[in-house]
């Protein structure tokens, strides 16, 4: 037994090629990743936003408007940018700035102020919210100035020191939350690819695929025990890239997997069998070519990936509202699910159920390429 | 036009292997289109945030009209009030917002303290338009119970009311080029980055992988056929493959968006993802000229459309890249298909101030293409004369 | 001369592959280059294909040199190589078109060829069949088709044998002969000495980059210093009687193992007849008795001094 197991890890280390791909690739994508979202949240680079302003004589508070407009910053700090910068223009000025993208869009003033741009986007949205921010307090000056018009200096006073009425208790103060899931599906899609490894282990015994197959075929040892001898060399190899991968990950990149890392070993492994037997499986039970089932698994598992936010996070959040029982189908979603468990609680109770799911589906796709692989046997004698 | 016979003989015998690929990449695409289109609405609908409104306090007129003005901003979802059940509520996006309100607020608010109410939220980029609201609502109030005496608290929640109910009209102005908002449409164009770098490399590479057999590359080199014909038939019959992929791309965006094929920005549109998808068939034949397994294929696929991706501006907007990710991020063609659907998305005028931009960044891709393709020709050339 | 080689030298880092070699190939003859495994045969054909730089030589086929743009050469050269060379994608029929092609610009020329070249190896029964669903033997039929469908006046076979059941082997054997009859010249490397003895006018011993004799089997024979080699079946011999035996005219050496007694010797008259004397004058028994020319064998072993691998 153990012969075998060596035997077949030395034939697949040999294979350098697809060692270093299959032990770069998360590494590489990992690093794209994490240099696309290190600024995300960071405002740093926040550029005042160019608009102009129509005059407009007729609008009695137009003095009181611009000042507004060109004082309003991003913060409260002295030194602190500058929200907008002001362009004041007639409009058919101020329309050709808007065709040749000199500024994100105008505003005529007024009671009713009227704000003019060509897209919808954040820029624009901080526009409106401004103007109507602004508008409101208007309304309210002027509702109470009718009625009180003494307490005037005390209204402007009170207006312009706006109190907080809202603290922000969360109990997670990393805001990296939704970064981190990028990071779990691209975990959960290189232990998901341990599915390849799977598929070649089948491809290597089945003796309707390879000459190396038939051989085994013939070969005194029970066909089930050499699978599983060489599946076992499979999943080391895996295991020992997706390790790589966790240790460049919390190391080099600072990922953060909460505090217990032996249960992250843990779901990392449990998922290299996962995806291991999803292969097995896959391959046992389709047809035609080599190609063909390498495409088959290609297209499930980047899909399953899809749908747990690889690409774009909120699908993660979408399929887990709109339908829910596909997180606990599909297999990245439990993946990823389960990492997140481990980030996020404090208990385990969600984990213990990834967990099970993930050993739950290791059971019934080995189960099935079991029958699938016992049935081509006895088919083809 | 043997070979480009071949080769066409060999896409049609792979197809079942390519459509599944192309279904697959496409699915990821319209799947995010579509989700774009729920969430980002064209005439200036804030999505709106999912809110636990939590009352610890009682359901006093106050509390009543401030609920009334965030739903404008919200969706309300219903929770349990217990540590696990808020807990809950945010791991699975049932919520993203949790506002609790303290017992004794209004008694508290009325009397002219300064009560605090409770936020847990993920951190998303509209939390701040919510902050906003109830800041607004409490501070407008405010206003007014101090400085107009003797108004009941009904009185109150009618004023701030329709004080906050003002809104700022927005005129999304299109110009002259056309009266369809074209932001699902530049976000479908963007993410067929994804698309066509994955069916190329993938679909171009499961072709190539064929020749890695040794003997019938020899065979092929021992014929009276010279390399450069060869190659260019080959690179025809890769290019007649990816035509026939964009012809289905394209339509399916014209199936998917309300846009139409006849008008300028379509067409400049469709200009630039043909420009883009000669560089993904330059990565693809590279790529398929150097790596010898299917293995590596699937690997190197996913490292280039993914990682492109997020660092063009694909899955991540390049504004919200770093000053020196954006450096990087220049030497992919990704980033310049990007920049240039995006500024042909901005488009009012067709001066040449603002097309010239454009076509220059369709060039620099087309350079992409020439260097990719010349590296890889040189590759070929040297592996045909020696390492037999 | 239709293949002409000078001086080729060619290296692999330290290794040298091909050591200085000289060659001639006539026109219209089968040329066997008989080698064991490893012994350059490979690289000397990728060589003269230009398929390998070389580094030193040169290299004429139909007096013209032979570079990797010489078309007009490369036209009339068939190719078969050792392993299968087929796309798993294409029909029988798809296959040998495809190659054919390649050489002859006329459609309808083409689709002449190929029949022609299916009914040659045949396999017109498995026009539509894709080359995984064929035999081992087939394959190689299938394997040879592709090479020889555009009628080279220029053959040459790398092992083709390899691994081929003695049915297929003996037809593809036919097949070559047949095709040399038509006018092909060929060139036919292998390591096995029965091919080509069976086959080839001329034969070239090639062992680590050099080609060590060169001529004719009878002339090969003739090289070597074993002119004839008796086996007989005695059933008890002692030594005395061995050395004997080895004193008699003619006799290089003699071996006895498992009541088989095998006496190689020179060539000259009444070989057998001294030994079978002197079995009787001393009252052995003996039982067969077999009297060989020598083989391909005896001169590779003799002139190399090792055994052909198989």
């Amino acid at each position: 037994m153990i012969q075998l197991y060596l035997t077949r890890l030395k034939c697949l280390i040999k294979n350098k090629e697809n060692i270093t791909w299959t032990f770069l690739f998360p590494i590489i994508l990992s690093t794209f990743f994490y240099m696309a979202f290190t600024n995300i949240y960071s405002s740093l680079d926040f550029q005042s936003i160019k608009i102009a302003l129509v005059d407009d004589q007729d609008y009695l508070y137009s003095k009181e408007f611009h000042q507004a407009l060109t004082t309003a910053s991003t913060s409260d700090a002295e030194d602190s940018i500058k929200l907008f910068e002001v362009i004041e223009c007639d409009r058919s000025e101020a329309q050709s700035l808007l065709d040749d993208n000199e500024i994100i869009g105008y505003i005529l003033q007024g009671k009713d102020m009227e704000l003019v741009v060509k897209s919808s986007g954040f820029n624009q949205t901080i526009i409106k919210s401004f103007l109507e921010s602004y508008t409101q307090t208007m309304s309210t000056l002027q509702t109470i100035g009718v009625s009180q018009p003494d307490s005037y200096p005390q209204l402007i006073e009170d207006i312009s020191n706006p109190l907080k009425y809202i603290e922000d208790t969360s109990i997670n103060t990393t805001s990296s939350d939704i970064v981190l899931n990028y990071y779990y599906a691209l975990l959960a899609m290189a232990t998901l690819f341990g599915s390849y490894w799977g598929l070649n282990e089948i491809i290597n015994i089945q003796s309707n695929f390879s000459w190396k197959g038939a051989r085994v075929n013939v070969a005194p040892v029970s066909k089930m025990k050499l699978l599983l001898c060489n599946m076992m060399a499979a999943l080391t190899v895996h295991f020992i890239g997706i390790l790589l991968l966790i240790g460049y990950l919390t190391f080099v990149l600072n990922v953060d997997f909460g505090n217990n890392f032996g249960y992250v070993i843990l779901t990392c492994f449990m998922s290299c069998i996962l995806g291991l037997s999803f292969g097995t499986m896959v391959t046992a039970i389709t047809k035609n070519s080599e190609n063909f089932k390498r495409s088959v698994l290609s297209a499930i598992v980047m899909f399953s990936c899809f749908l747990s936010g690889l690409m774009v996070v909120q699908m993660k959040y979408i399929v887990a509202t709109k339908v829910p029982f596909m997180q606990y189908i599909n297999p990245a979603h439990i993946i990823t699910d389960a990492f997140y468990s481990l980030y996020y609680y404090d208990t385990y109770e969600r984990f213990n159920m990834n967990v099970s799911l993930m050993i739950g589906y290791t059971l019934c796709f080995s189960l099935i390429t079991y029958f699938a692989i016992r049935r081509k046997t006895h088919a083809s004698l | 036009m043997q070979v480009f016979k071949l080769y066409i003989k060999l896409f049609t015998k792979a197809l079942p292997t390519i459509a599944i690929y192309i279904g697959v990449f496409l699915a990821i695409v319209v799947l995010s289109t579509l989700n774009n289109n729920d969430t980002n609405s064209t005439i200036f609908e804030e999505s709106k945030v999912r809110i636990a409104y939590i009352n610890r306090d009682e359901e006093s007129i106050l509390l009543q009209g401030f609920k009334n003005h965030l739903g404008n901003s919200s969706v309300f979802v219903d929770i349990e009030d217990t540590d696990e059940g808020l807990k809950d509520a945010l791991f699975f996006r049932d919520a993203t917002y949790i506002l609790i309100i303290p017992e004794g607020f209004t008694r508290d608010f009325l009397s002219g303290n300064e009560p605090i109410l409770n936020k847990i939220h993920l951190p998303d980029f509209m939390d701040a338009t919510i902050d906003l609201a109830v800041n607004n609502y409490f501070n407008t109030a405010r206003t007014y119970l101090n400085h107009i005496e003797n108004l009941s608290e009904k009185e109150i929640v009618e004023k701030v009311t329709r004080d906050l109910n003002t809104k700022v009209e927005v005129n999304i102005y299109s110009g002259k080029v056309d009266q369809v908002d074209s932001s699902s449409t530049i976000f479908y164009y963007d993410y067929l980055v994804y698309v066509i770098l994955s069916v190329m490399i993938l679909g171009i590479g499961s072709i190539m992988i064929t020749f890695s057999n040794l003997d019938i590359k020899r065979r092929n080199l021992a014929s009276p056929i010279s390399l450069v014909n060869y190659q260019f038939q080959q690179i025809l019959a890769y290019l007649f493959f990816a035509v026939i992929c964009l012809v289905i791309f394209i339509s399916i965006g014209l199936l998917l968006t309300s846009q139409s094929l006849f008008q300028i920005t379509s067409l400049l549109l469709i200009l630039n993802v043909i420009s883009f998808t000669t560089c993904a068939l330059s990565i693809a034949y590279l790529v398929g000229s150097l790596v010898k397994s299917r293995g590596s294929t699937d690997m190197i696929a996913n490292v280039i459309g993914l990682g492109m991706s997020f660092i063009g501006g694909v899955f991540v907007p390049i504004e919200f890249l770093g000053e020196t990710v954006i450096q990087v991020s220049k030497f992919t063609p990704a980033y310049w298909y990007t920049t240039a659907n995006g500024a042909i998305a901005n488009l009012t005028n067709f001066t040449w101030n603002n097309l010239s931009s454009i076509f220059s960044h369709m060039l620099i891709q087309l350079g992409f293409t020439i260097a990719i393709f010349a590296v890889a020709l040189v590759i070929n050339k040297n592996k045909s004369t020696e390492a037999v | 001369m239709l293949v002409k080689v000078n001086n080729l030298v060619k290296r692999y880092d330290q290794l040298v592959a091909i050591d200085h070699l000289n060659l001639e190939i006539k026109e219209g003859e089968i040329f066997g280059l008989l080698g064991p495994n490893g012994s350059g045969k490979s690289t000397f054909i990728n060589c003269i294909l230009s398929l390998l730089k070389y580094d030193k030589g040169s290299i004429y086929i139909f007096n013209k040199p032979m570079t990797p743009d010489a078309y007009d050469i490369k036209r009339d050269i068939g190719v078969i190589f050792q392993n299968v060379a087929v796309f798993d994608e294409l029909t029988v029929y798809e296959n040998i078109a495809y190659f054919c092609s390649l050489y002859v610009k006329d459609k309808s020329e083409v689709k002449r060829l190929t029949h022609e070249a299916i009914s040659f190896v045949s396999l017109e029964e498995y026009i539509k069949h894709y080359p995984k669903k064929l035999s081992g033997g087939l394959l190689r039929r299938l394997n040879i088709a592709c090479g020889i469908a555009h009628k080279p006046k220029l053959i040459i076979l790398d092992e083709p044998t390899v691994a081929v059941d003695p049915q297929s082997r003996n037809k593809i054997l036919e097949g070559i002969k047949e095709l040399n009859k038509q006018g092909a010249t060929v060139i036919y490397t292998t390591h096995y000495m029965e091919e080509a003895e069976q086959l080839c006018n001329r034969i070239a011993i090639m062992d680590k980059g050099k080609i060590l004799a060169l001529g004719s089997k009878e002339e090969l024979k003739e090289m070597i210093s074993i002119g004839e080699k008796i086996t007989i079946e005695v059933f008890e011999l002692n030594n005395i009687r061995i050395q004997e035996i080895k004193r008699l005219p003619n006799v290089l050496s003699v071996e006895y193992q498992d009541t088989i007694l095998t006496i190689k010797s020179i060539k000259g008259k009444n070989n057998l007849v001294h030994i079978i004397e002197y079995l009787s004058s001393h009252e052995i028994i003996f039982h067969q008795v077999i009297t060989e020319q020598p083989s391909l064998n005896d001169v590779f072993l003799e002139i190399t001094g090792k055994e052909l691998r198989d």
